[in-house]
Parts: structure tokens; C-alpha cells; sequence
């Protein structure tokens, strides 16, 4: 069935469009969901309620944008409404630091598979750890970003600075440990 | 490699990311539609419940019934009395029924005596001297006339003025004709009785005043909520668990229950026991905080090391092992919850000290169901949903046994709240066999509840 069709029966209330949706785009949400929880089993209420939310307004879905970028922002919502411990993050004012986009990453980690990708960020402090996926990967602008979490853009800019920072220091500490185990 | 492209990288390796799962149970909860527990037995015993229950309603509703109608046939019959007297003297009463005016005439004439009699009380016996003479023939005129006129009686019965000569005679002709119609009531013709049938007064159905208290039964509804405290055993199935046994003994608490329920309680009049059924529902949380650190080893394929040769026109990687130790710490707290429902069935004894009564009473609580959610420790470091992938307790715990005493106070004539203290004994484990860690609970609770009779 095409996503067109699905849209379509699912804003008529078609329990099979329903279900079609879930079945096409669960695995993928319920991946973004796991980011933004603290463990499996909330990701899945959080899926849940990203579908619930899903079909109650679909309605509103005009078309303008892809449907699973929709879809991903409001599985996003409900990950982070879900996840008491965003409700209490501190946003420090940083200075911004640009020093990260003259940085050289060894061509190694272009090979880096999802798990050590998802290990590698889950280092960062969880404010930045959650600027940087909304911003790096969900594509948020810094606006969202400060409309979602309550902060200012300014913030949200820091933060993000300040986490690309922070990766390139462990992506160059784990360098130094790479090197100190093979001696 | 530039940042901007290993982040690039970063979004475009996650954003592709999926994770499997069970779609089709998550449909399913997405719609609501959790899979259907039948319980063998469940609504066979609700309806039994109510079917009992509403039979001895019904009782008791019958038997305050009967207890009022006759209160109300008595009156009637007093106000058919008292109609009879101020009506029936009427001629106009009578033609308009239109039936037998002889035995309506006997009647009214009855009725006319008792008036007379009454006043005669009064006065004494100071008319015995009268001339009856006179009284014949007022007697033969009103005959003679072929209707019935007895348009005085109620004035003359309600008059309390000096009474006049004329009727002191109307007195002493009535004794007379009382005399003659008491006479006459013996050898009353059929028909007489038929008219009276005719004027909706039936002699078979006539009701006494009755004011004997006959109810067998009270019934009194109790709707209570309370609160208890679990009191919980664990008890460990098997050695491999040790750490999830010892970690839930200590970490593991139990929050105070919550209850509520309604009772249908049945007592006689005769006896201080009572009966009761109802319906009640109880739930409490078990909450777990786990605190946890273990380190975790990844090892990665990576370069290791670069050398340089000396002129620089030579570079070496060594690509080897990059071993990554990380140390996970934090803190977890997790709920779980049972929600049981059950069908209580208990007898009592009580004892009424002026406003004030007490009553202990004891019993059985068939468990209808019992179920469960949340999350319950699984291992050193994680929880996991209960009811995956094993079923952790019991969906049903079958008898378990109450005993309590209650104070209570009247607070108006069909209402009472009272304060109890139950406790309740449940024999069976909540867990079950694929459980290790066996679980049994006792309750001890304290609820407030308000009685009201019918």
C-alpha cells in the first residue's frame, strides 16, 4: 500500500491504514524513541503514545513536507514528554566555540557502525546529548529546539556548540586510549 | 575526514536506524484491545452475587410492602368509616349508586346510631321519658316519604349547642330504629351483602389494623473505602536468582492499598448476626528504586598506531584491537501494581450500646481477579514488563479469609457510618511457579464506611 493510500484511510479512521502505519514505520520510531528514553520499555510507551497522537491528528497532516518527518517530530514530543529526567536539565550559557569545524576526524569513524555511534554520543552530558540529536539528526532548528525544551536559541546554540566540542575531546581521547592499549 | 562530514555520517547512520519489536502487540495496544483474560467462572459468579442479592431486596421490599399496606388498608378502612358516616346519610349519595337503598339504609342507620349513641353519653339518660308516641309517627312520615334522609346527622353530630326538643325525639326514634334495624341485621337478605360488594367494599378483603412489627429481614447497603498495609513475604525459589532476591528484599517497598467496596448486609430482628456480600476491589504498588554500576568492554577494530618513517616518505598504521571499557551508573525506580477484585461473603455478630454499636464479623473473599502492571526487576541492572515473556503472578488467588471488628454510630434513623479494622489472610502466593521469588501478601486495613437500612 502506498503512504499516500495509508494517509489517506488513516485520517478516514480505516483501522487496516492504521495498522499499515504502524507496521511501516514502528521499527525506525521506536529507534528515535530508545534515544531519547532511558530504556526499552519506555521508548515502546513512547511509540505508543506517538501513534495514538499520530492518528488523532492526522487530520492536521496537509501534505507539506514528508509524512515521516511528521511523524518523527511527534514521536520526538512524546519521547521527551514521557522522560522525566529532560524536565530537569540545566542548559548552561556557554561561550561559543568554533574550534570544532576545523576539526579532522580519522577517516576510521566513517566506518563506524549505529551501536558505536549511538555509544559514542550517549558520552555527552544529557542536555547536550539531547541538542545534538534534535538539532544533528532530527534537524531542528534552533528555534524548535528552544520552543521544545523551554530554553533560549542562544542556549540551544551553546549547548550544540559545546557538544560538538565535547565529541571531538572523547573522539581524540578514545584515540589516545587506542594508542596507549597498543603499546 | 572533516566534522561536518562524520556528523553527516552520525545522522544519517541513526536516522536509518530500527529496532525490532512486536508490532502486532503494540497494534493492539495502540487500539486498546489488550488480549481478553476469560476467568473461568467469573461471571457466573457475579451473577449468582446479584441474582442473591436482588432476591433479598426483593424479600425485604415484599415484607415492608405487606407491613405498609396494611398499615394503609387500615387507615383506608378508617377513612371509608369516617366517609360512611359524614356520606352515606345522603340521599343523594345513595341514588346516584343507584343501588339496594334498603341495605344502604341499614347501614347509614348503624352509622347513625354510633352519632346518637355518642351524644346520648352526653346527655345521659334524662330522655327516657319521652313520648313515643311522637316518635312513631315522625318514624311513619319519613317511611311514608320512600327516601332516606338522614341530611341532619352530620350537623346534629357535629352541633355542640343545647339540644332541642325536637331532637331529643329524633334521638329516642333512632334508638328505636337501631333496636329494630339490629334486629333485622340477622335475618339480612343476600343481596345486602352483594350491594356492598358492589360498593367496592369488599368483607373478605377488609384489612385490619395491623401494628405488629412482622419484617423478617433488614437489609442495609454499605459503600466503604479504606486504605491497607500490605504486609509481604518474598521468599526465595532459587539459588541462580540470588541477587534479584536479595536486591528486591531490600530495595523493594511496598505502598499503602487502597479499597474500596459495597456491601449488601442482611440481618433479622430477632438475632444480633447479620450477613453480608458485596463487592470490593483493592490496589496497591510495589516500588523498587535500584541503583546500579557495572563496566562494559567493547572492542573495536581501529588504527592503533601511525609511524613516520625518518625522510617521511613513509607512513605505518598499525591497525589492531581498540579495546573501549566503559562504567554505567545510575538509578532506577520502577512501580508495579496489583489491582484485585473479590466477591466477600462474611457474618458478624453485633451489639447496640444506645447510638453507638460494635460488631466483629468474619469471612471468606472469593478472588474474581487479579491483575498486574508495571515493571519488576529482572536482573542486577534491568527491569522488565510484568507478563513478559513469563506470566510473573497469578490472575486469580482463589479463597482467602477476613476477621475484623467495626464501631459505628447512627447519624439518622436509616443511616449509620462506621469505622473498621480488617484483616485478611490470603494463603495462596501471588506469584506463580515460573516465578523464583515466591510472593505472598496479608492485608490489614482501616475503612470508613456508611450503612444505610431499608
Amino acid at each position: 500500500m502506498h503512504i499516500d493510500d495509508i494517509i489517506k484511510g488513516c485520517k478516514e479512521g480505516n483501522r487496516k491504514c492504521q495498522d499499515a502505519l504502524v507496521q511501516k514505520f514502528a521499527p525506525g520510531l521506536l529507534s528515535l524513541c530508545a534515544r531519547y528514553t532511558s530504556d526499552r520499555e519506555l521508548a515502546r510507551d513512547a511509540l505508543q503514545e506517538c501513534f495514538i497522537s499520530a492518528f488523532r491528528f492526522i487530520g492536521q497532516y496537509e501534505g507539506k513536507g514528508s509524512f515521516e518527518g511528521w511523524l518523527r517530530r511527534i514521536a520526538v514530543t512524546s519521547s521527551i514528554a514521557l522522560n522525566k529526567k529532560f524536565k530537569q536539565l540545566q542548559f548552561d550559557e556557554l561561550t561559543e566555540e568554533a574550534g570544532w569545524e576545523k576539526a579532522e576526524v580519522p577517516d576510521i569513524y566513517d566506518q563506524m557502525n549505529t551501536e558505536d555511534i549511538k555509544k559514542l554520543i550517549q558520552k555527552l552530558p544529557e542536555s547536550l546529548y539531547l541538542v545534538f540529536n534534535l538539532y544533528v539528526i532530527e534537524g531542528y532548528q534552533h528555534n524548535e529546539i528552544a520552543g521544545l525544551l523551554g530554553i533560549t536559541e542562544s542556549t540551544s546554540r551553546s549547548a550544540l556548540c559545546k557538544a560538538r566540542t565535547k565529541l571531538i575531546t572523547i573522539l581524540e581521547q578514545n584515540g589516545k586510549v587506542a594508542i596507549a592499549l597498543a603499546c | 575526514m572533516k566534522y561536518q562530514k562524520f556528523e553527516q555520517h552520525i545522522a544519517d547512520s541513526l536516522s536509518k536506524d530500527t529496532m525490532d519489536l512486536d508490532i502486532n502487540a503494540l497494534i493492539q495496544d495502540i487500539h486498546g484491545q489488550k488480549p481478553k483474560r476469560r476467568v473461568v467462572g467469573f461471571w457466573w459468579i457475579v451473577a449468582s452475587a446479584v441474582v442473591v442479592t436482588g432476591g433479598l431486596l426483593y424479600l425485604v421490599m415484599e415484607n415492608s410492602k405487606a407491613s405498609t399496606s396494611s398499615a394503609t388498608s387500615s387507615k383506608a378502612t378508617i377513612a371509608q368509616s369516617v366517609a360512611a358516616e359524614r356520606h352515606m346519610g345522603t340521599s343523594l349519595f345513595l341514588e346516584k349508586k343507584g343501588e339496594n337503598p334498603d341495605a344502604l339504609q341499614n347501614i347509614a342507620t348503624k352509622t347513625k346510631v354510633k352519632t346518637q349513641l355518642n351524644k346520648l353519653s352526653k346527655e345521659g339518660n334524662n330522655y327516657s321519658n319521652f313520648n313515643t308516641k311522637s316518635s312513631n309517627q315522625s318514624s311513619s312520615k319519613t317511611q311514608e316519604d320512600g327516601k332516606v334522609t338522614f341530611s341532619s346527622d352530620s350537623k346534629s353530630s357535629k352541633s355542640e349547642g343545647p339540644i332541642s326538643f325536637q331532637e331529643k325525639i329524633e334521638t329516642v326514634n333512632t334508638l328505636k330504629r337501631a333496636s329494630e334495624d339490629i334486629s333485622s341485621l340477622n335475618v339480612m337478605d343476600v343481596s345486602a351483602l352483594h350491594s356492598i360488594k358492589n360498593l367496592g367494599i369488599n368483607p373478605r378483603k377488609v384489612v385490619c389494623p395491623d401494628f405488629s412489627n412482622k419484617t423478617k429481614f433488614d437489609i442495609a447497603i454499605s459503600p466503604e473505602v479504606g486504605i491497607f498495609l500490605p504486609l509481604k513475604t518474598l521468599e526465595n525459589g532459587g539459588s541462580e536468582f540470588e541477587n534479584v532476591f536479595r536486591l528486591r528484599s531490600n530495595n523493594e517497598n511496598s505502598l499503602e492499598g487502597i479499597y474500596a467496596g459495597i456491601y449488601a448486609q442482611v440481618s433479622t430482628p430477632k438475632y444480633p448476626f447479620y450477613l453480608k456480600t458485596g463487592l470490593s476491589w483493592s490496589k496497591m504498588t510495589e516500588k523498587m528504586k535500584l541503583d546500579f554500576e557495572y563496566t562494559k568492554k567493547d572492542t573495536t577494530q581501529g588504527i592503533i598506531s601511525i609511524t613516520y618513517s625518518q625522510n617521511g616518505d613513509t607512513i605505518t598504521a598499525i591497525i589492531g584491537d581498540i579495546i573501549t571499557e566503559r562504567r554505567f551508573s545510575g538509578s532506577k525506580t520502577r512501580h508495579y501494581q496489583f489491582q484485585l477484585w473479590d466477591l466477600p461473603i462474611g457474618i458478624g455478630y453485633e451489639q447496640s450500646f444506645g447510638k453507638w454499636y460494635g460488631s466483629v464479623e468474619a469471612g471468606v473473599h472469593v478472588n474474581l481477579s487479579n491483575r498486574t502492571s508495571g515493571s519488576i526487576l529482572q536482573s542486577d541492572t534491568s527491569f522488565i514488563e510484568i507478563g513478559k515473556p513469563v506470566q510473573h503472578f497469578k490472575t486469580q488467588l482463589g479463597l482467602s479469609y477476613f476477621a475484623g471488628i467495626q464501631i459505628g454510630r447512627w447519624v439518622h434513623p436509616s443511616g449509620r457510618i462506621y469505622l473498621s479494622t480488617r484483616f485478611r489472610m490470603i494463603p495462596d502466593a501471588f506469584s506463580t511457579t515460573s516465578n523464583t521469588v515466591k510472593q505472598q501478601y496479608h492485608f490489614l486495613g482501616l475503612n470508613l464506611g456508611y450503612s444505610h437500612m431499608f
